[in-house]
């Protein structure tokens, strides 16, 4: 297990009600995990407990142990995990030095923090660089560059450190579709090759096709564990403030009016609804060439 | 209030071309979805609406007055825009100031901006936060506060930038009330968003930036049904949508209602 966490609380410090409570399980090497949960429901607090910024950066009190690639984050300093470890956060300007003048050497910045050679140094960032796109804006400075750019380039930068475990805090947030697109099939690649990673993101259509396993927290508590097709077309969802897919809503409310086949899980992927409502005969209630629309 | 937007140019210093010669017209009323790739101008355009930049060819028109011809602070009374990052635009101390200073500075009595205030509050769920410090509340809280300060003012023209950012499900969906309400009271609404689900089902004409021109301006099931463009500009269609489009509709669904409306079983 690359991943364990038992009994997890844990309070900011001055305040009172713990952003975290009693949180467990594992994950296994090369998992994609999501965690998806309302704002405020713990999302960012477990990436930094993952990262091993708490307790060491935060303090505050901490009950249970996080356990990431054998390294308790009681017990091993920051810079232990950040070898292993990589965690984009949510807002790239709380992630980017502000000490580069350039993007090139932002990427290089971690690396030359992990006393990475020299040599190895230019490929590394090249490709960094080339995988989210920004290989023409490397002379430009981080802070001329738009807030999609900036989401890449702090991607960038943790990814050219090469972690085994890859934390991300809603990493698209801020690109267009296309743009976010790209990441995820970065991540893809990054999962398929053995990376871990476990990414806190709003967008469940995605988590429906790539996720391997959703984690649902609310309050701080992780009230959902499972396959994306169960977790996300869960009734709990719609009680947590989570939503459901269009595709699931549709097919909800399909099945009162026969529109959706009884025996027929709910479902949270394209494919799936086209499958569903296709067996249950659903068609256009015109025909096609009625439309005077000449597109 | 009619928007025009004629032939307008802007570059930044540097050289980088935001925009190569927009037009459009928005009537009164309408809601409108401002679309395209990140870098494709769409702040730009929207940051000359409110003043805050002037084009360097062509004219903006809100109403009978020219951007040019008035100060931000004067166009204010006519137009809102809410930034795409709250932290760019609160600076108050206290929720309840922060929303209370357009008002005030658009010169309402004390007690007209109790009233503003008070219902702006109420409706965008911070009426519990309005002694907090801004700076204390999580992003979406700043969101929410950076909303309700342009609320606040009941311009005729509201702007949003990326509004629903960093919002979960139940926020988006207070979102798409309050857009409704403004739009109700006869308000232009003009959005910045990658969400294509929640604007299908909110907004009624799509304007689709490409490199700083216009690459297509449409209703919503007009737009929705040019793939090929919507692709090569980046762009996914809504859920909703694509799910009608791949079970042969011959109207595009915008919403979950639509769907279930234009669709029948067959005999």
């Amino acid at each position: 297990m690359v991943i364990e966490i038992n009994g997890l609380t844990y309070t900011y410090p001055s305040t009172y009600n713990p952003a975290l409570k009693s949180i467990s399980f594992q994950v296994q090497t090369g998992q994609l995990v999501a965690v998806i949960g309302p704002n405020e429901a713990g999302k960012s607090t477990l990436c930094l407990a993952l990262a091993g910024l708490i307790p060491a950066l935060f303090h505050g009190q901490m009950q249970g142990t996080v356990m990431v690639c054998n390294m308790d984050t009681q017990q091993h300093a920051p810079g232990q995990f950040a070898e292993q470890v990589g965690l984009v956060l949510q807002n790239p300007v709380n992630q980017l030095s502000g000490m580069r003048y350039t993007v090139y050497e932002e990427v290089a910045f971690g690396l030359e923090n992990l006393g990475v050679l020299r040599e190895e140094m230019p490929h590394r960032i090249d490709q960094a660089l080339q995988q989210v796109g920004l290989a023409d804006l490397s002379e430009r400075s981080p802070f001329t560059l738009s807030s999609g750019q900036q989401q890449r380039l702090a991607l960038a930068s943790i990814l050219v450190l090469e972690p085994n475990v890859l934390l991300l805090d809603e990493p698209t947030a801020m690109l267009d579709p296309q743009g976010s697109q790209d990441i995820f099939e970065i991540i893809q690649k990054l999962v398929r090759a053995g990376t871990t990673v476990v990414i806190a993101e709003h967008r469940l259509e995605w988590i429906a096709q790539y996720a391997d396993r959703v984690i649902v927290l609310v309050n701080g508590e992780m009230i959902l564990d499972g396959m994306p097709g169960d977790v996300l077309s869960s009734p709990v969802l719609l009680q947590a403030g989570i939503g459901w897919l269009r595709y699931t809503q549709a097919a909800k409310r399909g099945q009162t009016r026969g529109l959706w086949p009884a025996n027929y899980p709910l479902p949270v992927t394209l494919e799936q609804a086209v499958t569903g409502f296709q067996q249950a005969g659903l068609i256009s209630s015109e025909q096609e060439n009625n439309d005077a629309d000449p597109s | 209030m009619l928007i025009r937007v004629d032939d307008i140019h802007f570059a930044y210093p540097g050289g980088v071309k935001a925009l190569d010669g927009i037009s459009f017209t928005i009537q009164p009323g309408e809601k409108v979805a401002l679309v395209g790739e990140n870098g494709s101008g769409k702040t730009t355009l929207a940051r000359h609406l409110n003043g805050l930049l002037h084009p360097q060819a062509g004219g903006v028109w809100i109403g009978e007055w020219q951007t040019t011809q008035h100060t931000p602070a004067k166009l204010a009374r006519h137009v809102a825009y809410v930034f795409q990052n709250p932290d760019e635009q609160l600076f108050r101390q206290r929720v309840w100031d922060e929303v209370a200073f357009g008002p005030k500075n658009l010169g309402y009595t004390p007690e007209q901006v109790r009233i503003m205030v008070e219902q702006t509050l109420d409706k965008m769920d911070l009426s519990g936060l309005s002694q907090l410090n801004p700076r204390d509340l999580g992003y979406s809280g700043r969101k929410r506060v950076a909303l309700a300060s342009a609320l606040t003012m009941q311009t005729p023209v509201l702007v949003f930038d990326e509004p629903t950012v960093g919002l979960d499900a139940k926020e988006l969906d207070q979102l798409g009330k309050v857009i409704t309400s403004y739009h109700q009271q006869g308000k232009t609404i003009l959005i910045i968003l990658h969400d294509m689900d929640f604007l299908a089902e909110n907004m009624d004409r799509f304007i689709l930036l490409n490199q700083g021109l216009v690459a297509l301006d449409a209703p919503a099931q007009q737009f929705f049904k040019q793939k090929m463009l919507l692709e090569t500009s980046g762009l996914v269609a809504p859920q909703i949508t694509r799910l009608s489009q791949s079970l042969r509709y011959s109207h595009l669904a915008m919403c979950v209602d639509q769907f279930l409306m234009f669709g029948r079983r067959e005999r």
